[in-house]
């Protein structure tokens, strides 16, 4: 009988000590630390976020989940290749698109391919390319111009051009 | 001690005043939001029976003034006047499974007396027959307001074109 009602009471202190420590305080404080640690992350440096609609394909798929990091771009700024994140009218609607140009060069595209001041790009991550055409655009002092990897879509249909550097909020990470 | 208490008391007061004049005496800037949350939740009500659809659809043409303006930005044609937004709302209504509207970080900017501007997102989720999942278009979109009879109506939107072709 004593070893009985002995038993359930050292299995419940062995689960208070796993889950609260030795120091019930401590605990408390850690708890709350890594509150706060993992606030501040997801909410202002790896901000997550679930992707809608092919545009991106294959690259990042439809409905998948993702990582912004919105520090990306504190101490450099956007190179061609990354894939970033365009804020609409505040941070919580966002388009994901990859940047073709940078600030102060000339874009086109004919035949479905992307030509950068005159020159062809190389884009290994296209699969699939429609025969997508757009006249020369210059890109101003801050301007990025900005498409999906789904070039396969009607261009109609698919959202790309110049974006100010400012909507830019970050690249994604994952 | 007691002074603590006299003092949370105040507090309190303070605190039932101010909640009871906002809710009251909204600000224009709160009746803006307020009036943006109704378009939203009429639209997305989506009566099933012919009654409540005339009431729907009377009620969602309250929201916007009688030469309300809307631009859904190319390849779809200028609306004008209440009778073309509800035409085109009534037949968004009868798609495929319909549709969800929502307002998205709205910004609200007063103007000279009885106008002011929203800057938003707006998004329409559709039914996706195909992957069983959701399809989600997003704009941003600039709406003109303005005061009648008391009332914040519509009286013009546009998108804003957040990539430049």
């Amino acid at each position: 009988m004593n070893v009985s009602s002995a038993q359930p009471a050292g299995a419940a202190a062995r689960w208070r000590r796993v889950l609260v420590g030795r120091n019930p305080a401590r605990a408390v404080v850690r708890g709350v630390v890594i509150l706060l640690v993992s606030l501040v992350t997801f909410r202002w440096v790896l901000v997550p976020i679930r992707t809608h609609g092919p545009s991106m394909l294959p690259t990042y798929r439809d409905g998948g989940l993702y990582f912004v990091n919105r520090f990306a771009y504190l101490a450099s700024e956007p190179r061609r290749g990354d894939v970033v994140a365009i804020r609409l009218a505040g941070p919580h609607v966002l388009f994901v698109k990859r940047v073709l140009a940078l600030p102060g060069e000339r874009v086109l595209i004919r035949g479905g391919i992307v030509y950068v001041d005159g020159k062809p790009l190389a884009e290994p991550y296209v699969v699939h390319r429609a025969q997508w055409l757009m006249g020369e655009k210059a890109l101003g002092a801050r301007e990025y111009f900005v498409a999906g990897d789904n070039r396969g879509m009607r261009i109609e249909q698919h959202e790309l051009g110049a974006v100010d550097r400012d909507r830019i909020v970050g690249r994604l990470v994952w | 001690m007691k002074r603590a208490v006299g003092l949370l008391v105040v507090i309190l007061i303070a605190a039932a005043g101010w909640f009871a004049w906002v809710t009251f005496f909204p600000s224009d800037e709160r009746r803006i939001r307020a009036r943006l949350d109704e378009i939203v939740d009429t639209v997305n009500a989506r009566s099933s029976d012919g009654l409540s659809r005339i009431a729907d659809a009377a009620r969602l043409a309250s929201f916007f003034t009688e030469d309300v303006t809307i631009d859904p930005g190319p390849p779809y044609p200028v609306m004008q006047g209440r009778d073309a937004i509800l035409a085109a709302a009534s037949a968004a209504g009868r798609g495929a499974g319909g549709f969800e509207l929502a307002f998205v970080d709205v910004q609200v900017a007063m103007g000279g007396t009885g106008t002011a501007t929203a800057h938003l997102t707006l998004t329409l989720t559709w039914p996706n027959v195909q992957t069983s999942g959701s399809t989600v278009d997003a704009r941003e979109v600039q709406l003109a307001l303005r005061e009648e009879a008391g009332e914040w109506r519509v009286a013009g939107g546009a998108p804003v074109q957040t990539l430049q072709r």
